[in-house]
């Protein structure tokens, strides 16, 4: 009876402790969600830009693209976030942590996001351009509504990759002194020496990855219902 | 007056030379079958028509208006928006179908309608409806391609073609990719079209078809139009020997 007794007493202990940690950590995930979903939303499109200058006929953009595409995807996100957090500054341009942040991974995703838009684009056969083209689309339109929409099925797996990637790649942003999560969870594992907060931290990015997970699989399963599936 | 009229049409891929020299013109209602072995040289000629394929020498012209034409050796055609507007006049069905997977049947067919030729929706829904009545797949028209037979697709290919109200329409081997079975539907819908005096141009191998239904019928090999006249006289009276051998090549399989 002793033992239980005693056992029970610890986990209302190690509860209160949680509860008490609870709120600096979820300060500091709410920060993380932020830069997250900030990075998302530029990236996303900005990526779509670099595809379509990837492909372009034009050799200048082209080039251009390629270049960004090899530079942002061959270098470290660590060392492309404290360039933009540490070296800018001697340029005149200076950015707070989060900004910083959001800067630097929204350009290195979109490189990211550009390589998956691209092999998606070029995945789709030659004869769906021919037919759009016979029945008078133009360019634009032909990307629009014919191209970019048979995409979203073929596409939206590896972005579920990537964007489950950059929500733990938040976590590089305790290096430019963020209170981000992982920052907060470290700071409770100092002052108490206690490492509940690290599991606690795990626990919510988990949490978040498994929401995304749910999101996007409910999207691609809307992208592909003119796929038909043997049953 | 000529619907379709080209001049000295040349194709070149790079050094191979597929077209040397084409000269065809086709009037209003008129039904034309293109034959002759592959390799020479068809499907090229009927994708020059509408900008499939850039042509290499030659003129292009359709319902009276210039598409291409050669000056000084050198082709030059018509503005990208005005060459879109000439293309406008004619519709291509393919080999392949080619429907856009993502939209369902009646979507495939109203969509060039309602953002290229801009024309109101609800008129563009009914007109499409009627075609695909016609094409016999009106209770279809809410599934996706990916549900329908190749035979049925074709024909939603045809009334795809068809919503944009061309005046002449071409068929780039409309039967070669379906299964024997398949073949007739599609090839009695375009029967219907040519008792509708519906212009068109058709490559094809299908040699009884090509004969009951053509006006015309035109015989290429190795980058020409070897001989051409009406489908009996070319079909069972053939003057030149290349087509003697393709049509007795064609009858032993």
């Amino acid at each position: 009876m002793d033992f239980f007794a005693k056992a029970f007493t610890e986990i209302l202990e190690w509860i209160t402790y949680s509860g008490g940690i609870m709120p600096a950590l979820l300060k500091g995930g709410l920060v993380s969600l932020r830069v997250f979903i900030l990075t998302l939303v530029l990236s996303l499109p900005l990526g779509l830009v670099v595809a379509l200058m990837r492909i372009s006929k034009i050799a200048p953009l082209k080039w251009v693209s390629s270049t960004y595409i090899w530079i942002l995807r061959g270098t470290p996100l660590l060392l492309q976030l404290y360039f933009v957090y540490y070296g800018l500054p001697s340029m005149g341009i200076t950015f707070d942590g989060i900004t910083s942040a959001v800067v630097a991974f929204t350009l290195n995703y979109a490189a990211y996001f550009a390589e998956i838009y691209r092999g998606g684009i070029e995945s789709i056969d030659r004869g769906q351009y021919e037919a759009a083209k016979a029945l008078g689309f133009s360019g634009g339109k032909t990307m629009w509504k014919i191209i970019i929409p048979q995409t979203l099925s073929r596409i939206i797996p590896p972005i579920t990759n990537e964007t489950i990637t950059l929500v733990k790649d938040t976590a590089l942003i305790t290096a430019i002194s963020v209170s981000e999560l992982l920052r907060a969870a470290k700071g409770a594992v100092n002052r108490d020496l206690d490492t509940t907060a690290f599991l606690l931290a795990a626990l919510l990015y988990l949490f978040f990855t498994l929401i995304l997970t749910i999101i996007f699989k409910f999207t691609e399963k809307r992208c592909s219902r003119h796929i038909r599936r043997e049953s | 007056m000529a619907i379709l009229e080209v001049c000295g049409l040349k194709k070149n891929f790079g050094s191979l030379k597929v077209l040397k020299g084409i000269d065809f013109q086709t009037e209003k209602g008129k039904v034309t079958s293109i034959l002759g072995p592959s390799g020479s040289g068809k499907s090229t000629f009927i994708r020059c028509l509408n900008r499939l394929e850039k042509i290499t020498e030659g003129t292009i012209r359709i319902d009276g208006e210039t598409l291409a034409d050669t000056v000084d050796g050198k082709v030059v055609y018509a503005p990208e928006k005005e060459a879109r507007r000439i293309c406008g006049k004619t519709g291509m069905v393919f080999q392949n179908f080619n429907l856009f997977p993502h939209m369902t049947v009646l979507e495939n067919v109203t969509a060039a309608p309602i953002s290229v030729q801009k024309r109101p929706a609800a008129e563009v829904e009914e007109t499409a409806m009627e075609l695909l009545k016609m094409v016999g797949l009106s209770e279809k028209a809410k599934q996706y391609p990916s549900s329908l037979s190749g035979g049925q697709q074709q024909r939603v290919a045809i009334a795809r073609a068809l919503a944009l109200k061309p005046e002449i329409l071409f068929f780039d081997e409309p039967t070669s990719a379906l299964d024997p079975e398949l073949t007739g539907e599609v090839l009695r819908v375009i029967r219907d079209l040519a008792a509708e005096r519906m212009t068109m141009l058709i490559v094809t191998h299908e040699i009884e078809f090509a004969l009951g239904v053509s006006d015309q019928v035109v015989f290429m090999d190795g980058g020409y139009i070897v001989e051409s006249g009406t489908a009996d006289a070319l079909i069972n009276h053939p003057k030149n020997e290349r087509t003697r051998a393709f049509l007795n090549r064609m009858h032993e399989v």
